[in-house]
């Protein structure tokens, strides 16, 4: 029984980062409609700030990862300009092409094999909850995504600059003729994005503590298909699919029997198979809704 | 002459892709490894081609196809007294196996169809970026099954002592034997329904076109190519890796059809050349090279970090591909100019 | 008359090579009421994009009040005092009929008078008060039609754009619309109207533009006794 609340917490706690990953993506999606595969690398470029910050404070680490993470979102931005009248498949490679560019940027400059970055590396530490014995880092992981997540929906639900935002995510178009300013909705999109790149890198830095080139892109992959399983249209629904994919990795690596645990991924991705093949549109999109966004 | 150029847009690729094998052959030992593996990535992109120009959906799934076809092919030539040591876990039958090059290519090709074909079934229902992401899933399961499941193939280890047969004559008429089957299938009226359903999915359907099973078959064909170019891979470096047939390769084959132009073959064909070409041009830089008497040396790593920066800048600034996604036009005169009317 | 509001001279637009619409004049003066008319293809709705900055403009000038707007972008067109209600509408199906509102506040260039603003629509089109909550993708086409014109009405532009208001609405529906036009353009404001219903907007219009294959082929005063025979012939042509 506590072996289960266990597994609930840790796969609540991944839930909720790859959730604030989908997050980021989404974002950047419904003002763009542009999957940002190298959402990953803004990610590894918070994780390696840590680790070249190693000598400050904690609060200092955390404000440079979060100022690298926004600066490297908003240069993205800037390369993804032109791409707006491109075609799905270019916008999608292109991202991509940026994504491997700057992973072997990464590796050409600090290796492969990783560095430790030492953050936070006391929040390992557990603590006996009712007699389930959790990490710090669980806890810290589950609130850092609860705040985060109703920040961003307070920001975009109660503020006008939200409601910009969400305007331009349900029709670009429309928005502007309506007077909604384009660059500033997407430059803002983008600058969240960074932030919340930011915080996932140091929630994960704390439980896998080397930095490597693909530190980000192992995230992205799964929170990215967690996007598309949980509805890229609307935001709410690509972070709930976040969420689940989190979680899921957690409950089917411990339903696992240990022998067929390497095949996680092999049981993860069928059940993305399955799921796509029964809700086409999204898992949290009700039906004849996919027509409206957010 | 008009034979000539009515099929130009298949003669012409052929003609570059021969003048690229027969400068190659020319070339000293390391540099001609370089031209055999432009000509197979070319393969690659071909079998990309065939379904995604076509149907106008991105897959990420193919290299699973290519990963199916390199471990068929390079399992069924190994020696059979030397599996057994370095893999005590394959199934006998594939342990006592041994094909020699041509079966194990036709092995190959046939795998890679059957596992498109199997796959396509239920996946070639979905279109857009749902069908991406499960495509995508596609080739991380089949990475993950080779990675861990001893009894088909290496494992985690490498699968080595492959007889390197992929010499210039098996590179380049692998690679013409691929575009011959895709302009063959592109002529058909197959491949007419689905890029009519490339344009406007509904009105393809609603003038009967069934989507589904024409990207089924768009989608097999490219696997029996995929699994064919994996056969050549395999035999063309004598070793292969569950890492060498993953992501990168998956990402870098994808680049060289859109930097080309997605949806023509032409298309497939220069951007495998530019985006190869330049991959080995800068692998040999690594190593150092004199161009016009200059010795031009790169730190290790560059090579990677400046192709990146080469797609990325080429995507950047020609989003419609080097061709623009066109066939390759006749390039003289025509004698009735038949083009400029209509809208 | 007044100052002009919105003058176009020799407007030309192009897509690819199609000319959609070409040499079209129009000057519209403070709180005049301005009908563009024409069949299918004409190129109604391409003019009123061109004026929102949505097309790019090929050859000849729009400008307001004085001041081209040429390669200027929508958003600060639309900031800048010309509101638009576009064809078929499009509200935010998933916002709120009060979100709806707001992103129209949201395009004002001053705050004054924004409450007395907000009371007047609300007595034109009651209901969206009483919706306010709501959905909008929940309101009747009507509605939602309303809810259109009032999004445009309460950025409080100098000129409002209507592309084709009655479209797909039921005759008592659309006359209870006009009638709230009626007052809109009493209070003062100015408005081009594109209707594909000739004889709606020629009756509510000061005067009516023919447009035909991208060109004026007639120009009628709502004061002018102009027989049916006359718009079918600039309609079709003779």
């Amino acid at each position: 029984m506590t072996e289960l609340f266990q597994s609930l917490a840790d796969g609540i706690a991944l839930g909720s980062t790859y959730a604030l990953a989908a997050l980021g993506i989404g974002l950047v999606f419904g003002v763009m409609r542009l999957v940002n595969f190298a959402y990953g690398e803004v990610i590894t470029a918070a994780a390696y700030t840590l680790l070249l910050t190693k000598d400050l404070p904690v609060w200092a680490r955390a404000l440079l990862a979060i100022v690298a993470a926004i600066v490297l979102s908003l240069m993205m931005e800037f390369v993804f300009r032109p791409l707006r009248k491109a075609t799905p498949a270019t916008m999608l490679v292109t991202t991509f092409a940026i994504s491997f560019l700057l992973q072997n940027a990464a590796a050409l400059r600090f290796g492969t094999r990783g560095e430790a970055i030492n953050f936070l590396s006391g929040l390992n530490q557990a603590v006996t909850l009712a007699g389930v014995r959790v990490r710090y880092i669980t806890l810290v992981s589950i609130a850092v995504g609860a705040v985060l997540l109703a920040a961003t929906a307070f920001l975009l639900n109660r503020t006008d600059i939200g409601l910009k935002m969400r305007a331009a995510a349900a029709d670009f178009q429309t928005a502007r003729l309506l007077g909604v300013p384009a660059k500033t909705v997407i430059v803002l999109a983008f600058l969240m994005s960074g932030i919340l790149a930011a915080a996932v890198a140091m929630m994960l830095a704390v439980q896998r503590p080397l930095a490597t080139p693909t530190f980000g892109f192992l995230v992205v992959i799964p929170a990215l298909v967690g996007v598309v399983v949980g509805g890229l249209d609307r935001l709410l629904a690509a972070t709930a699919g976040g969420f689940v994919i989190g979680f899921a990795t957690v409950i089917l690596s411990d339903l696992l029997p240990s022998e067929s645990r390497v095949f996680l991924n092999s049981a993860l991705f069928g059940l993305v198979i399955v799921v796509l093949l029964l809700k086409p549109d999204g898992l949290f999109i009700r039906a004849g809704r996919s027509a409206e966004r957010l | 002459m008009r034979w000539i150029r009515r099929h130009w847009e298949l003669i012409g690729p052929v003609l570059v892709v021969i003048l690229v094998a027969l400068i190659g052959s020319r070339t000293s030992d390391s540099l001609s490894l370089q031209f055999r593996s432009v000509l197979v990535f070319a393969t690659i992109a071909v079998a990309l081609h065939v379904f995604i120009g076509n149907s106008g959906v991105i897959s990420f799934g193919h290299i699973s196809f290519v990963a199916i076809g390199a471990f068929a092919a390079g399992i069924t030539t190994t020696k059979p007294e030397v599996k057994p040591l370095s893999f005590p876990e394959l199934f006998p039958f594939l342990a006592d196996l041994n094909l020699g090059n041509i079966g194990s290519l036709l092995l190959a090709a046939a795998l890679g169809g059957i596992f498109a074909f199997l796959v396509g079934i239920p996946i070639m229902r979905l279109s857009g970026l749902s069908a991406g992401i499960a495509t995508f899933a596609v080739v991380i399961i089949t990475n993950n099954v080779f990675r861990n499941w001893e009894r088909i193939g290496p494992g985690a280890k490498t699968l080595t002592l492959i007889p390197e047969t992929t010499g210039f004559v098996q590179a380049t008429f692998g690679l013409l034997l691929a575009i011959l089957v895709a302009y063959g299938y592109q002529r058909t009226r197959h491949a007419r329904m689905l890029r009519a359903a490339r344009e406007d999915s509904a009105a393809a359907e609603s003038v009967g076109v069934n989507v589904y099973r024409q990207r089924l078959l768009a989608f097999t064909i490219s696997g029996v190519l995929a699994g064919f170019a994996g056969g050549l891979l395999a035999h063309l470096v004598g070793t292969v890796t569950t890492q060498q047939v993953f992501l990168d390769l998956t990402f870098i084959t994808l680049a060289m059809i859109v930097v080309g132009g997605i949806g023509s073959l032409w298309g497939a064909i220069v951007g495998a050349l530019f985006v190869a070409g330049l991959n080995s041009f800068l692998a040999e830089a690594e190593r150092g090279v004199s161009i016009a008497s200059m010795d031009i040396s790169f730190p290790t790593g560059t090579r990677l970090v400046a192709l990146g920066v080469i797609m990325t800048v080429a995507l950047l600034f020609r989003p419609e591909g080097l061709t623009g996604g066109r066939e390759l036009r006749w390039p003289f005169r025509s004698v009735r100019p038949r083009e400029g009317q209509g809208a | 008359m007044g100052d002009s509001v919105l003058g176009v001279d020799q407007l030309e637009v192009r897509y690819g090579s199609i000319r959609a619409v070409r040499d079209l004049n129009l000057s519209i003066d403070a709180g005049e009421t301005v009908g563009l008319i024409g069949p299918n293809g004409a190129g109604k709705t391409t003019t009123l994009m061109a004026i929102m900055g949505a097309v790019p403009i090929y050859s000849g000038d729009v400008s307001f009040h004085g001041r081209s707007l040429k390669g200027e972008s929508s958003e600060v067109i639309a900031r800048g005092g010309i509101a638009l209600v576009p064809e078929g509408r499009k509200i935010f199906g998933s916002f709120t009929v009060a979100e709806n509102l707001r992103l129209g506040i949201l395009g004002r260039r001053s705050p004054d008078g924004l409450a007395d603003d907000l009371e007047w629509v609300h007595s034109l089109f009651p209901i969206l008060a009483e919706f306010s909550k709501r959905p909008a993708g929940q309101l009747s086409g009507g509605q939602q039609q309303q809810l259109a014109i009032s999004r445009a009405l309460i950025s409080k532009p100098d000129l409002l754009l209507l592309d084709e208001p009655s479209l797909g609405l039921a005759p008592a529906i659309v006359d209870h619309l006009f009638a709230a036009l009626d007052e809109i353009r009493k209070s003062g404001v100015t408005i081009l109207i594109v209707e594909q219903r000739a004889e709606l907007a020629v009756e509510f219009a000061d005067r009516s533009v023919v447009l035909r294959n991208g060109e004026v082929a007639l120009t009628v005063s709502g004061d002018d006794r102009i027989s049916a025979d006359q718009i079918a012939a600039a309609y079709f042509g003779s």
